[in-house]
């Protein structure tokens, strides 16, 4: 039988015994699930329809997007995502949220993670240790200057202007033994992102 | 460069590939000593059994109660299964208070219910396996069809054939309650051959003797890969007919794995 059912449905660390065990089954899921590498450039309506991301984020000419996006199976058995009776990926309350920063800029936030099958085959192999979200903030300030520093660690953010990606912008992810054991349990508490 | 707010910025986010590796093929019990994994469970599972109590736990800790046969845990799982709504969390309750003796009808019924879709036999294998019985990545064409036709789409119909119903089969079979062998042969007939291994698995949990020729029946039937899978159920019974069909239907050496691993203390559904 595949671990992926004992993990995500059974609810049971089978064959998890070591944190050598946990930090490889965790490697082995992100690699197998990563999305296709984004283009050079892109349409943006086009690119949130196609879902090949985690968090989606547009924000400018007065228009916004968001969406936390679905997951490759890692196991490859489906043609696509994990989708369906446990859904895609997870909207946090902060997802879509706008507004004026306590610096005077305008803001938009994505923030997400990853849906609830994926979540639970994540906590039973972190020894129920519950999955981050994601989030990311494009900012511009009254001069239509942005600032697109503002994200988790992980994974690798992509950033395009105007439909062209700017790769000076793309960052470097943590690895993901440092985004699963670092993560800080406040940010479903008293953290917010907004800045 | 965005100024005076006409450009438009678009992040995406996107986890790269961080190794490339095989899939993993067995990690098997002994890499620690059993002494120090038995002190570090012993911790676990009275964190476990707080976190529950407090209510701010979740299936994993659930299952650290189950498989410590930890029964001080039943009143506090009995309110968290009338509080949680999640169904697969809310069936790992139910499963787990009937594995440590909590028999009522309302946690039998929920997790019965919860399998039913399972025991449908009218949906065929959502893989395809070619002429030499291997399977091949992707949905089966059969069940794409077979999706469509019933107003649902690939994605969907296939997470819930190929992780969630067996998934729950298992949940069934893991209760260890009598009440499942029935359940469990049925589910053993299952065209989706993952089904059909969930409920070999279950019924190796139950220790059902009388059903091990329908198990080795079911793995003459099937495609190789498949045969294999179900097969593997066949390793935790003391009978020479089950050892005899895992040397048949178990590759050699991953059927020299899993004997190694029973003889550590992993069962068919716990490890």
């Amino acid at each position: 039988m595949r671990r992926g059912t004992y993990w995500s449905v059974l609810l049971s660390a089978r064959d998890l015994y070591t944190q050598n065990d946990r930090d490889y089954a965790n490697a082995f899921l992100v690699a197998h699930s990563a999305n296709a590498t984004p283009p050079s450039t892109i349409s943006p309506p086009s690119a949130f329809s196609g879902g090949n991301y985690r968090l989606f984020n547009d924000f400018g000419n007065g228009k916004g997007a968001y969406a936390a996006g679905s997951t490759p199976d890692p196991c490859k058995w489906l043609n696509g995502t994990i989708a369906g009776w446990v859904s895609g990926g997870q909207s946090s309350k902060y997802n879509g949220q706008s507004g004026l920063s306590g610096s005077g800029k305008v803001y938009q936030i994505a923030e997400g993670r990853i849906g609830l099958l994926g979540r639970l085959g994540s906590e039973t192999i972190n020894q129920g240790r519950t999955v981050p979200f994601v989030y990311d903030i494009i900012e511009f300030d009254a001069a239509g200057n942005y600032t697109v520093s503002d994200h988790a660690s992980f994974p690798t953010y992509y950033v395009y202007v105007n439909g062209v990606l700017h790769p000076e912008l793309t960052s470097t992810q943590s690895t993901v033994k440092a985004f699963v054991t670092g993560y800080d349990a406040s940010n479903e508490g008293s953290w917010s992102p907004i800045p | 460069m965005a100024r005076n707010g006409r450009g438009k910025l678009t992040v995406l986010l996107i986890p790269r590939v961080l190794l490339s590796c095989s899939l993993l093929v067995g990690l098997i019990y002994g890499q620690l000593g059993r002494t120090q994994v038995a002190n570090e469970r012993t911790a676990e599972v009275a964190d476990a059994i707080a976190k529950v109590r407090s209510g701010k736990f979740n299936g994993y800790h659930v299952g650290i109660i189950g498989e410590a046969r930890a029964v001080e845990a039943v009143p506090d799982l009995e309110k968290q299964f009338t509080r949680t709504s999640e169904p697969i969390e809310k069936a790992k309750i139910a499963q787990v208070l009937l594995l440590l003796g909590d028999r009522k009808d309302v946690y039998w019924n929920y997790l019965v219910e919860a399998v039913k879709p399972a025991l449908e036999t009218d949906v065929p294998s959502p893989i395809h396996y070619d002429t030499a019985g291997k399977s091949v990545q992707g949905l089966s064409q059969d069940f794409v069809t077979w999706a469509q036709a019933h107003g649902q789409s690939p994605d969907q119909a296939g997470e819930n054939a190929v992780y969630i119903l067996p998934g729950i089969v298992m949940m069934l079979g893991s209760t260890a309650d009598p009440r499942a062998v029935p359940f469990l042969r049925q589910a053993l007939s299952s065209p989706n051959y993952q089904i059909a291994a969930a409920a070999a698995m279950g019924i190796a949990e139950t220790q059902d003797v009388i059903s091990i020729p329908t198990v080795i029946s079911r793995c003459k039937d099937a495609p190789a890969e498949a045969a294999g899978s179900i097969a593997e159920s066949l390793v935790y019974f003391n009978d020479p007919r089950a050892q005899d069909a895992v040397d048949t239907f178990v590759p050699k050496e991953h059927a020299k794995a899993l004997r190694e691993a029973r003889k550590m203390g992993r069962g068919p559904l716990h490890r």
